[in-house]
């Protein structure tokens, strides 16, 4: 049990290191955006997928840029337009003459680090094939399947303003995303950070790699050691089904909601220092995990609320439990 | 248990000025009516009435401040006044302070010798034995006198009264309290109030200048509690409600008030006596029930006293010239020989008939002798039949007195006088009251008189259903009778069950005195009997007989001053009593519906009048004698309200101990994720006195940064930053706590074991003691805030007169 206990707080350690580091080194390169970019690393740590809603130039390429140089991992940017077919996302077989056989030549799927962006600009059957390879884990061309890296992580971008020429992507598809966040603009001190930062060069030419990216399976393992006592757990139900109850909400949000909240509560919990997950982690988690895979009834969007608003709410009002209580 | 805590909280928040504005009318108003009704009363005491009502009003007024529903109230107002009546009418103050001084010592014993500790409890188990069976007594003569209201034949007992009274009182009081908060409405929170004075007052046409102080404050009342009302409903709307507006409100209800009052008051078409008038005669006449309910509350319908003719007989004073002789020197001298016929065989050998040789009676009490009421004169021949000549539980004697020396005028008989052998004149206070006989001069004379005979046990079957014309008479006092003595009479009588055995407990008492001719002169503007009872406590037949009549008609029981001579000697050879000057005497006559007249003998030094082979009753030993030796050098010390002070306060702090003791096993014994969960409500409840919200959805983090944030704001209206930080880091400390165990799976706790409760215990005291500095900031400023504004209209006047 000690030895137990000992190795846990360890491993929470070796995260807490880790993720410090990382923060530390991109910091150089974007200015005061800190929370964002922890969030990006518990999508990583969890294993799963972002989806930045954003205005253009809020600095998205150059956060993942910046990530993927800390943690020495494979990173590819893919521009999504409608005439993006699926297989430059997947890769395709080619007729190597002199082989005299088809080689795969893999597509930007195959990277760590995928940004997509724009991708409520390609067509539904783009974007469900970058889907699929989110959801499984490989990809299967020509009959053959090739597995994906490991760790990997597609950050979607949409701009939240555009309408025309988009194929929004569908509540389903929506809910495949574990979080979903929004960068902003900097702060007009930060901004004047920036400039200077920029003045004779960028510095992102100076970044250096500061971590073992390989590591990172490890350490996602080290997330699902998080413990969480019932009530915690309960306490993400009450909330989820609160969603599902509510009257300004046409849809709540569904199990995978639930799962996702959980997990990243955890990867929170680490993040500072914790092995065990407080209601606090789980209330600062729930507006980024839950907002986006929930439908607001038609009156309410007249009203000018937005799902995030709800959610809001319903932190409020949802009871945190004591234990025994 | 949470909830527990924010009721108790919302007590404790200071209440708003308006309702304390509130509570201070109803207690003027409330204090008039029960003033207004004191002044026709002749039973209970000013003082427990004065306090009953207040506490009363505080505990209705409280009950409603911290919402307790109706019923509820009620109960417990109506357990409390019922103890409260038991209390101050029955006399158990003092049992109850005689208990607290005995549990005091027998602490401070066990303190000082915790090796060999002597404790004896069987004092107090005695004390409280007797507390029980007063109160039954109580309660049986409260049940009786009920009953006899019931049946028609009211009768007075002051000590029923007074309970009756006191519940009254407690119960309009805690109405008023109550309705006029939980509520709102004045009229129906004073209506009980007026309805008693009105009612009171109506019975007996006393006009009294605390009806317009009533109109004044009912007024003002109705004001304050309609701006409280109208300020709720801005509240519950969430408008705010303009501050100046309750200074204007009082203001112009102010003005209004003192218009409207002077306006009754001067114009006569709508005076307080036309009223009253009105009042009664839609009662009609006063029916003999109705008057006879309001002599069994004690209440005086006819005060009069008629000055009358025997004016020489009738000489304030303490009469001393009717007596053959005077002055009361101890002489031997023979004054008179009484023969009484077939004594021997009247008196069946053991029974000794109490026999006074009486002369006058008198009713009226002056407060330094007595007087006689009117009296009308009727003349009547030799052996005329004056009175009957027989009655049950009555024998007749004849007597032949021979006057030694001088002849008299005066006839000395025993009993009431039925015929005289000469022919004289009578003096009559009513057909059935005779004052006295005055003959033609004469050597000697025959007188038959009715004597009664009786022994205790048939005393004691007597009950309070006296005539008309006793209760009229021998049951007044004159209104300025001290308070203590009527409390006195109370005192020795309340748990005496039949008007037999309070006489007796009365004539017992005094026994006690000592007996001495050698008294002072009585200071004049002291009244005789306060004087004998509380300074002098020693003196002469005339002292103890006046003192016993008071004490007696205090006590309901109808007493009258007789004058005569006490028995004498009785020569055996000759078979006459022989009466020397020295036997001249002064004694109580009480009245009993079956067996009439029955002489008491208070004096001491006298020989207890014997009625009958059964033995006497025993001397009370819990009575408090006014000399009563203090068994602790502490009570000697304390004056007995100290005491009873100190004693509450003891055992509100045992009780504290006891408590804190309880609630720390408690704590302990839970499991550690309990604990958290208790010591987290706990802090959430000082969080509600200080005002931080809590919603459901705050984690405990997220409340104790508000709670840190809010003792921070609090710090700086004076409370010391440091104590604060101190707190504040505490709290966190405690909280995070808190939050390991209640979301740390168990297994991995680290064993600290009670920790959150020892942290608990020590920070409770510190946050006790942040909320009563801050309590007394606040209260600080606000006087401050009072003066400033004071000082500065002073000085604003200053600079005008420069």
């Amino acid at each position: 049990m000690a030895s137990d206990v000992e190795s846990g707080e360890k491993a929470i350690e070796e995260v807490r290191e880790f993720t410090d580091s990382v923060i530390a080194n991109v910091e150089k390169v974007i200015v005061g955006k800190r929370p964002t970019i922890e969030l990006i690393l518990i999508a990583l740590l969890c294993e799963g997928h972002l989806l930045i809603e954003d205005v253009p130039g809020t600095g998205k390429t150059m956060l993942a840029r910046a990530i993927a140089i800390s943690t020495g991992l494979e990173f590819k940017r893919l521009q999504c337009t409608p005439d993006l077919l699926p297989n430059d996302v997947t890769g395709v077989s080619i007729f190597n003459q002199k082989k005299r056989e088809f080689e795969f030549r893999p597509g930007p799927a195959f990277s760590s680090i995928l940004l997509a962006d724009e991708i409520n600009r390609a067509t539904p059957r783009t974007q469900s094939a970058l889907l699929e390879a989110m959801g499984e884990g490989q990809v299967s061309v020509d009959g053959v399947t090739y597995p994906l890296a490991k760790p990997f992580i597609v950050l979607a971008t949409q701009n939240p303003i555009e309408f025309e020429g988009t194929f929004p992507l569908p509540e389903a598809q929506m809910d495949r995303f574990l979080l979903r966040l929004s960068i902003g603009y900097p702060g007009i001190a930060d901004e004047d950070k920036m400039m200077q930062m920029q003045q004779t060069g960028h510095p992102i030419e100076n970044l250096k790699q500061v971590v073992d990216g390989t590591r990172i399976p490890e350490l996602q393992h080290q997330i699902r050691r998080v413990h969480a006592v019932e009530n915690i757990r309960q306490y993400i139900l009450n909330l989820v089904h609160a969603t599902r109850s509510h009257n300004g909400l046409a849809l709540g949000a569904s199990p995978r909601g639930s799962l996702a909240l959980y997990r990243t509560a955890q990867a929170y919990a680490v993040l500072h220092g914790r092995d065990f997950v407080i209601p606090d982690d789980v209330k600062h988690m729930a507006v980024a995990c839950l907002a986006h895979r929930m439908v607001l009834n038609p009156e309410k969007i007249l009203g000018g609320e937005t799902t995030a608003d709800v959610v809001r709410e319903l932190l409020k009002s949802v009871e945190v439990p004591m234990t025994d209580a | 248990m949470a909830a527990n805590g924010l009721k108790i909280a919302t007590l404790m928040r200071v209440p708003k000025p308006e309702k304390l504005v509130t509570l201070l009318l109803l207690f003027v108003l409330l204090t008039a009516a029960t003033a207004g009704v004191t002044s026709v009363l002749t039973g209970p005491n000013w003082g427990s009435l004065w306090r009953g009502l207040l506490i009363g009003l505080l505990i209705g007024w409280s009950l409603a401040i911290i919402r307790q529903p109706a019923w509820r109230s009620a109960l417990i107002t109506t357990l409390l006044g019922a103890a409260y009546a038991l209390l101050y009418a029955g006399g158990l103050r003092q049992k109850i302070s005689d208990i607290l001084s005995e549990l005091f010592f027998v602490l401070s014993r066990i303190s000082t010798s915790p090796q060999d500790p002597k404790i004896d409890l069987s004092s107090i188990t005695h004390l409280l034995a007797e507390s029980y069976n007063t109160t039954g007594v109580i309660i049986g003569r409260v049940y009786k006198w009920a009953n006899a209201l019931v049946l028609a034949e009211p009768t007075f007992d002051p000590v029923a009264a007074a309970f009756v009274w006191i519940s009254l009182v407690w119960i309009v009081a805690a109405w008023a309290g109550w309705v006029a908060i939980a509520r709102r409405n004045a009229l129906l929170a004073v209506l009980p109030a007026l309805l008693l004075s009105v009612g009171t007052l109506s019975l007996v046409h006393h006009e009294s200048f605390t009806i317009y102080l009533m109109l004044g404050v009912t007024l003002l009342l109705l004001a304050t509690v309609q701006h409280d009302r109208r300020e709720h409903r801005w509240d519950e709307i969430d408008a705010a409600y303009p501050p100046r507006k309750g200074k204007q409100v009082g203001n112009a209800a102010v003005i209004i008030s003192v218009v409207i009052v002077l306006l009754s008051a001067i114009m006569s078409s709508i005076s307080i006596p036309r009223i009253m008038e009105w009042v009664s005669a839609r009662r009609g006449p006063l029916a003999q029930g109705e008057s006879g309910l309001a002599d069994s509350l004690g209440i005086v319908t006819d005060v009069t006293a008629t000055p009358d003719i025997f004016a020489d007989l009738r000489r304030p004073g303490l009469p001393r010239d009717q007596l053959i002789g005077s002055g009361p020197e101890l002489s031997k001298r023979i004054v008179m020989t009484v023969e009484i016929e077939d004594y021997l065989s009247i008196s069946k050998g053991e029974q000794i008939l109490p026999l006074y040789w009486r002369s006058f009676t008198y009713d009226n009490y002056t407060g330094h002798g007595w007087q006689t009421s009117d009296t009308v004169l009727s003349e009547f021949s030799t052996n005329q039949r004056l009175q009957p000549d027989q009655a049950p539980q009555h024998t007749l004697i004849e007597q032949n007195v021979h006057p030694v020396g001088k002849e008299t005028r005066n006839i000395y008989a025993a009993g009431e006088p039925v015929a005289i052998n000469h022919s004289g004149e009578a003096a009559w206070r009513s057909p059935e009251d005779l004052f006295g006989i005055l003959i033609e001069r004469a050597a000697s004379y025959e007188a038959s008189s009715l004597i009664p005979v009786v022994d205790e046990q048939t005393l004691r079957t007597e009950d309070q259903n006296y005539p008309d014309w006793v209760s009229r008479r021998f049951l007044s006092l004159p209104s300025d009778v001290p308070e203590r003595v009527k409390e006195l009479a109370l005192q020795l009588t309340a748990s005496e069950p039949t008007p037999y055995d309070r006489v007796r407990a009365i004539e017992l008492y005094l026994r006690t005195f000592p007996y001495t001719l050698d008294v002072p002169y009585p200071p004049l503007d002291q009244d005789l009997v306060d004087y004998f009872l509380f300074d002098l406590r020693k003196g002469y037949c005339d002292y103890y007989a006046s003192a016993m009549v008071i004490l007696a008609r205090a006590a309901g029981v109808p007493a009258r001053f007789a004058v005569g001579y006490a028995s004498g000697i009785y020569n055996v050879k000759s078979d006459r009593f022989l009466v020397s000057e020295a036997d001249a005497h002064s004694w109580v006559e009480i009245y009993f519906p079956n067996a009439g007249w029955v002489p008491f003998e208070p004096t001491a030094g006298r020989p207890p009048l014997e009625r009958s082979i059964v033995s006497t009753p025993e001397f009370d030993s819990s009575l408090t004698l006014p000399e009563a030796k203090p068994t602790y050098n502490l009570t000697k010390s304390l004056p007995k309200g100290w005491l009873f002070v100190l004693g509450f306060m003891t055992s509100i702090g045992i009780l504290g101990a006891v408590w804190a003791a309880f609630d720390e096993i408690r704590l302990h014994r839970l499991t550690e994720p309990a604990a958290a969960a208790e010591v987290y409500q706990r802090i959430r409840g000082f969080g509600a006195l200080l005002a931080v919200t809590f919603d459901p959805g705050i984690t405990p983090y997220e409340y104790v940064d508000s709670l840190n944030s809010r003792l921070q704001e609090i710090s700086l209206i004076g409370v010391s930053a440091e104590f604060v930080a101190r707190i504040s880091e505490e709290l966190s400390t405690i909280m995070q706590r808190i939050v390991e165990t209640s979301y740390r799976p168990s297994e991995y706790q680290a064993k600290s074991n009670k920790v959150i409760v020892y942290q608990w215990k020590v920070l409770r005291w510190q946050l006790g003691l942040f909320w009563l500095l801050k309590y007394y900031q606040s209260v600080r400023k606000h006087l401050w805030r009072v003066l400033a504004k004071v000082t500065i209209n002073k000085s604003a006047a200053v600079e005008l007169e420069d």
